[in-house]
């Protein structure tokens, strides 16, 4: 399946950020920390963008959990993420396409949203958002 | 009979610089209205009591294909495009697709231009690069159905 192509290669770039335990299906529990969270996007697909029509940009969000407490380390560890260039930069990280895997042609991080205390199952967290998407050509 | 959604369903091809037909629909994104027209020539005569018309030559059509920049070699947009800016080249377009017995639109057309540009963003979402290609009519613009 096409998603679960995507989401798997998603997971491989994310992979790529220092210290970070990649989830590529959401855990009940997270167990280590500072970890990435794979989960469906708002909107999943978007379709119909040429007349064959097939087409498609598939939308995910890349939750970053860095920690449970608030301090000026958690302040760095979040800028670092956050930061378009740099070793932990999820924006560098993702779209950069070297050994890209599967259909996806390539990855764009659009934007970071819920920076700062992110609750997750019954936990609060220190973290942000990313909204990226992932595009398939027909 | 039905109506038609043209994402899935409507069909373009360009002709390539070696007249070869291209299908750049996964490419397109809008084809602006193409058909058959004629001109009015007035035969009104002096004993007339109101004007009279008859269908006269076409007059020339002009219209453009938009859609999303793609550099494939040989069947993209860009191969195709680039190569014949400046010849005549055939253009078939079917609304509905192109099923036989589907509605076609042809004809013979100088392409006058293929440009190239794009936004950052939209919407929130990631910017394409994307393409225009204009054409004028050279020839006569057939509706017929796909075969």
């Amino acid at each position: 399946m096409v998603l679960i192509e995507v989401r798997d290669e998603l997971a491989r770039r994310l992979g790529r950020l220092e210290g970070v335990r990649v989830y590529g299906e959401p855990p009940d529990v997270v167990t280590e920390l500072p970890a990435a969270i794979i989960r469906p996007g708002k909107p999943l697909a978007e379709y119909n963008g040429t007349l064959a029509g097939n087409d498609v940009a598939y939308g995910f969000e890349a939750l970053i959990l860095t920690g449970s407490g608030v301090d000026a380390q958690a302040w760095e560890e979040l800028a670092a993420f956050v930061a378009p260039t740099g070793p932990r930069s999820v924006k560098a990280q993702v779209e950069d396409a070297t050994g890209a895997q599967g259909a996806v042609d390539w990855f764009r991080v659009t934007r970071a949203s819920e920076g700062g205390r992110v609750a997750y199952g019954k936990a609060s967290y220190w973290g942000v958002a990313f909204q990226v998407q992932g595009y398939v050509s027909g | 009979m039905a109506k038609a959604p043209v994402a899935g369903s409507s069909y373009i091809e360009v002709s390539d610089a070696s007249g070869v037909a291209r299908d750049l629909s996964s490419y397109v994104e809008a084809v602006e209205p193409l058909g058959q027209q004629v001109s009015a020539l007035d035969v009104t005569g002096l004993n007339d009591e109101s004007r009279r018309l008859a269908a006269g030559p076409e007059p020339v059509q002009e219209f453009t294909l938009r859609g999303l920049f793609d550099d494939t070699p040989v069947t993209g947009p860009d191969a195709v495009l680039a190569g014949i800016v400046g010849q005549v080249v055939t253009v078939s377009y079917g609304p509905a697709g192109r099923g036989s017995g589907q509605r076609r639109v042809t004809g013979r057309f100088l392409c006058l231009s293929y440009q190239v540009g794009g936004s950052v963003a939209e919407g929130g979402g990631a910017g394409l690069v994307r393409f225009a290609a204009r054409f004028q009519q050279s020839g006569p613009v057939t509706l017929e159905v796909w075969s």
